[in-house]
């Protein structure tokens, strides 16, 4: 495509693909152009879950069985996934972008890809050159970040999938339909298999054709999907770039020099961390509903697990029990002795919303009140305790509506 | 005076109406306008700030003690929101929440 001083694009795409082991890369430049293979972490199916293009080349594919990689590719490096320094990089990579836009969206799931809102930056770029000159300075190069300018995300995010790694592809408004047309319907990432399996049996391949399609016919055979694979495929793409929402929360961290690996090491580190956090003005008076923990292991892997309780805790002893019950559990530590380990105290709200329950302690709840009503018969000869029952929920005169009926108790 | 509802009961078993009037006294000006009431247990009357609404409840007539009733929401001095109503029937005024 054409370029020119700024074209007629709202949206930037940052596409990272194949994060986790571009992360790894980034961390051993020297396996660059290597094949690598990411395996499950230990407990999950032991199966590709994502390789490099060298692996892919030697026969490697998602879903294999990890003991064929090796007869298929004796020299491929296979991974653990690193979640906690895959998640570490994004959000630095997120951090640093936010310099060159003020809206900077992550992508669902760590998927490698972030949106930024262009509105207004012409003043400050002046060409769309310096613009992608400015988004690559922040990118590491490892990375292989791939960019897509578009009239909105989807046009940014295909756009991006379709440039060459460290390049980009710009798409101006006014080509969008042009650039979608002959490519393959599957770049609809939002869409169900079904769905796409479906528009394939009826011949729809391209958004080209799924396009030629009228809307009234999309939507009635495919719904709310089907609508807004229609607007996309004609270029009306009005989804915002949404900035991630801030998120309150209160974090510590210790290193250590003897790995820790049993539970009740690992719960007086995280005793010690809560004793901190806790302390911590900012949560005088405030509850805690989920815990973060971040662990760097001396396998060279990381762990990260989020626990939510089933109420807010606003002690330290409740939350140091709700979490020794989670580490006690069959895999509820890490899978190596832990070197380093953050906690991060996430969902603050205010004390008073701490909610009892109001079913589960019934059965107690009933013999408190039957023993109130024993006390109170005792006190006044009779139960002053009553039912509020509708009579003539429809009358007029407010007396007649409810009625209270002794209680039988 | 014949009540608009009986004196509930303390019987066991017994219906108790929510809600139900409690007697009131009031003074009117000149004109018959209320200005100022004084509820039941109460020390002292409470002049009336201002009337909010005013309504008509006419019902049960074809029974024997028909219901007609004319309701004012009130403030009083203090801030106090208040409803009354006038029993049109006894010509008696009574305190009920809505």
């Amino acid at each position: 495509m054409r370029r020119q001083s700024w074209p007629d694009v709202r949206v930037a795409c940052v596409w990272i693909a194949q994060l986790p082991l571009r992360v790894e890369i980034l961390r051993h430049p020297a396996w660059d152009g290597r094949p690598l293979v990411l395996g499950g972490a230990p407990g999950e199916r032991k199966i590709v879950q994502l390789c490099s293009p060298e692996a892919e080349a030697a026969g490697v594919r998602a879903g294999l069985p990890l003991r064929e990689v090796v007869p298929l590719c004796p020299e491929a490096i296979v991974l653990q996934p690193d979640p906690v320094r895959t998640a570490a990089v994004l959000e630095s990579v997120l951090a640093d972008l936010q310099r060159v836009s003020p809206l900077v969206e992550p992508g669902l799931n760590d998927d490698g890809y972030l949106y930024l809102d262009l509105r207004g930056l012409r003043a400050m770029y002046g060409d769309l050159a310096h613009l992608e000159e400015a988004i690559q300075a922040v990118v590491p190069p490892l990375l292989r970040p791939r960019l897509g300018f578009g009239s909105g995300k989807f046009a940014a995010a295909v756009a991006a999938r379709r440039a060459a790694p460290g390049a980009a592809q710009v798409v101006p408004a006014a080509e969008t339909e042009a650039f979608l047309g002959p490519l393959s319907v599957r770049h609809l990432l939002f869409l169900e298999p079904d769905i796409l399996q479906r528009l394939e049996l009826l011949g729809l391949h391209t958004i080209g054709e799924l396009a030629a399609v009228p809307f009234n016919a999309m939507q009635a055979e495919f719904g709310p999907s089907g609508a807004y694979a229609w607007r996309l495929a004609h270029g009306k793409d009005t989804e915002p770039v949404v900035a991630r929402p801030v998120i309150t929360s209160i974090q510590d961290g210790l290193r250590f020099d003897d790995p820790l690996g049993s539970v009740e090491a690992v719960m007086a580190a995280i005793d010690q961390l809560l004793a901190h956090t806790f302390a911590q003005p900012a949560l005088l008076g405030r509850s805690v509903r989920q815990v973060r923990l971040r662990a760097l292991l001396s396998d060279g892997t990381s762990w990260e697990r989020q626990y939510t309780f089933k109420e807010a805790l606003s002690t330290r002893d409740a939350a140091r029990r709700a979490l020794k019950s989670k580490l006690d559990l069959p895999n509820g530590l890490p899978p190596a002795p832990i070197e380093e380990l953050a906690l991060e105290l996430l969902g603050l709200g205010g004390e008073a919303v701490r909610q009892p329950g109001l079913f589960i302690a019934r059965a107690r709840q009933l013999a408190e009140i039957a023993e109130a009503a024993r006390q109170l018969r005792a006190r006044y000869g009779r139960l002053p305790l009553y039912h509020a029952v509708e009579i003539e929920p429809w009358s007029r005169i407010p007396e007649r509506r409810w009625a209270l009926v002794t209680c039988d108790l | 005076m014949r009540p608009v509802i009986s004196k509930p009961t303390r019987r066991t078993g017994a219906l108790r109406p929510l809600n139900a009037p409690s007697p009131l006294r009031i003074q009117t000006d000149a004109t018959g306008r209320v200005v100022s009431i004084w509820r039941q247990g109460r020390l002292t009357p409470r002049t009336i700030a201002t009337i909010q609404d005013c309504w008509r409840i006419d019902d049960e007539w074809w029974r024997e003690h028909a219901v007609s009733r004319l309701y004012y929401e009130l403030v009083l001095d203090d801030g106090t929101l208040l409803t009354i109503y006038h029993d049109l029937v006894a010509d008696l005024w009574f305190e009920q929440r809505r």
